[in-house]
């Protein structure tokens, strides 16, 4: 079980995305890096914003890096407070509704999202495989 | 001059051809079931507001079906100045007449139907559908008017129909439809309001259809029209996206997030009908709507 947006949180998802034959095949035209990034939470121990930065690449993650929000390079970034993400990744709000009515802030190409929602909807789909404690939950 | 016989068989000749043979006067449509159906919605669905939502609904399409009658005429004119083809002249003309019937029967249905509760009914407006719908759209229709440089004159007209047919029409226009489906045809409510909307969709079928034709022309002459056509989009979706987030009610008519999936689906289809997407499910999603309807 891990903690989501830390180190070996990123290295399960990253694992997660490449068995998931579903985001494979979903994805097999997205080919840009995607940050995720968790506003900060001090009451949930996350005293500062935290992102996750995702090299995807037709289907594959190359890479899956913890980062500050500042040192993203990635293209299209996706924000949103932990409620939020706790709602997206345990399934109950649908990621691309969250982005369309502006509760996961979104940064990038619209245009370009919006012609590969399935891929973004893959994407949540792998996320949701990570075996994940949420720190909101008692243990 | 005759038309070529290129023109006489194209694509826009047809639409203007379908134009006249589908012609229907918004004055003739029997609204009067509907009058006494709007007091009863009114009274029996007021705990969830119903007569407000629909009002909205109305109301911008009231207020959208007049922005694009007093817009359009530059189009006409830029046609003219880019030579565009004697046909596709025709084909607009025929659609700024449509858009003044769409816009008499919302203003007629406002009137006679919705009457004293149509007060105040511009409060739907301002926000992301005043910009997309009126600020915007008389913005680049003004623009289009004014530019007398033929090549910036080319791309503000792929521009402006972008905006017109591909952003107004083919999404939000087309969701609008879905809307007043999901909220009216399932429900049995107002006939009237129904073949308006029946007989309106119908013609912008025809629009829709015109934007992709044009829109795939002339990205297939130049290639850098693509950016334009991209841009234009990505400027107007979050209005786009926003005005439909705007129909969020604690007791909703339409189910908001289906419509905003809908939304994205119309995106989806335009760019992929106009060759500007790799999606041919997608495209022939479209087409065979539009093929009922033209
Ligand atoms: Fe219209
Ligand atoms: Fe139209």
């Amino acid at each position: 079980m891990h903690r989501p947006f830390t180190r070996a949180w990123a290295d399960a998802l990253r694992e997660a995305i490449n068995s998931d034959a579903t985001y494979k095949s979903a994805a097999a035209k997205w080919t840009w890096p995607v940050a995720l990034v968790l506003e900060a939470d001090p009451a949930l121990g996350y005293e500062e914003p935290v992102a996750v930065e995702l090299a995807l690449d037709r289907g594959t993650c190359h890479a899956a890096t913890l980062v500050a929000p500042a040192a993203i390079t990635a293209p299209f970034t996706l924000r949103a407070a932990y409620p939020v993400w706790k709602q997206i990744v345990t399934g109950s709000l649908d990621a691309v509704t969250a982005v369309t009515m502006g509760q996961v802030k979104f940064t990038g190409a619209l245009t370009t999202l919006l012609l590969h929602v399935n891929a973004a909807k893959a994407l949540v789909g792998a996320a949701r495989l990570v075996p994940t404690a949420f720190p909101d939950e008692a243990t | 001059m005759p038309l070529t016989r290129d023109q006489a068989a194209s694509k826009y000749f047809q639409l203007y051809a379908n134009s006249k043979r589908l012609a229907w006067d918004p004055a003739s449509v029997d609204v009067r079931a509907d009058i006494a159906q709007w007091s009863r919605i009114k009274a029996e669905h007021g705990d969830i507001d119903a007569t407000t939502q629909l009002l909205q609904l109305i109301a911008l399409f009231h207020a959208g079906e007049e922005s694009v009658t007093t817009t359009l005429a530059p189009y006409v004119g830029a046609a003219a100045r880019t030579n565009a083809g004697l046909d596709v002249e025709m084909f607009l003309a025929s659609q700024l007449y449509e858009e003044a019937k769409h816009f008499e029967f919302f203003d007629r249905y406002v009137k006679e139907v919705v009457g004293p509760d149509a007060a105040g009914m511009d409060r739907f407006l301002p926000g992301p559908p005043q910009q997309v719908l009126i600020d915007d759209l008389a913005e680049v229709s003004e623009r289009l008017r004014r530019e007398d440089d033929p090549v910036l004159l080319r791309a503000t007209f792929v521009e402006a129909i972008t905006h017109y047919m591909g952003v107004v029409e083919a999404m939000l226009a087309r969701t609008g439809y879905r809307g007043a489906h999901e909220a009216l045809t399932l429900r049995g409510w107002l006939p009237g309001l129904q073949e308006g909307f029946r007989l309106i969709r119908r013609d912008e079928g025809r629009h829709v259809a015109f934007g992709i034709h044009f829109i795939a022309d002339a990205c297939a002459r130049d290639e850098s029209m693509r950016a334009i056509v991209q841009r234009t989009f990505e400027r107007h979706l979050p209005n786009v996206l926003g005005t439909v987030a705007s129909f969020v009610y604690p007791h909703p008519l339409v189910d908001v997030e289906q419509l905003q999936g809908y939304a994205i689906g119309a995106y989806q289809q335009f760019m992929a009908a106009a060759g500007l997407a790799d999606d041919a499910a997608a495209a022939q999603a479209l087409v065979l709507e539009l093929d009922e309807s033209v």
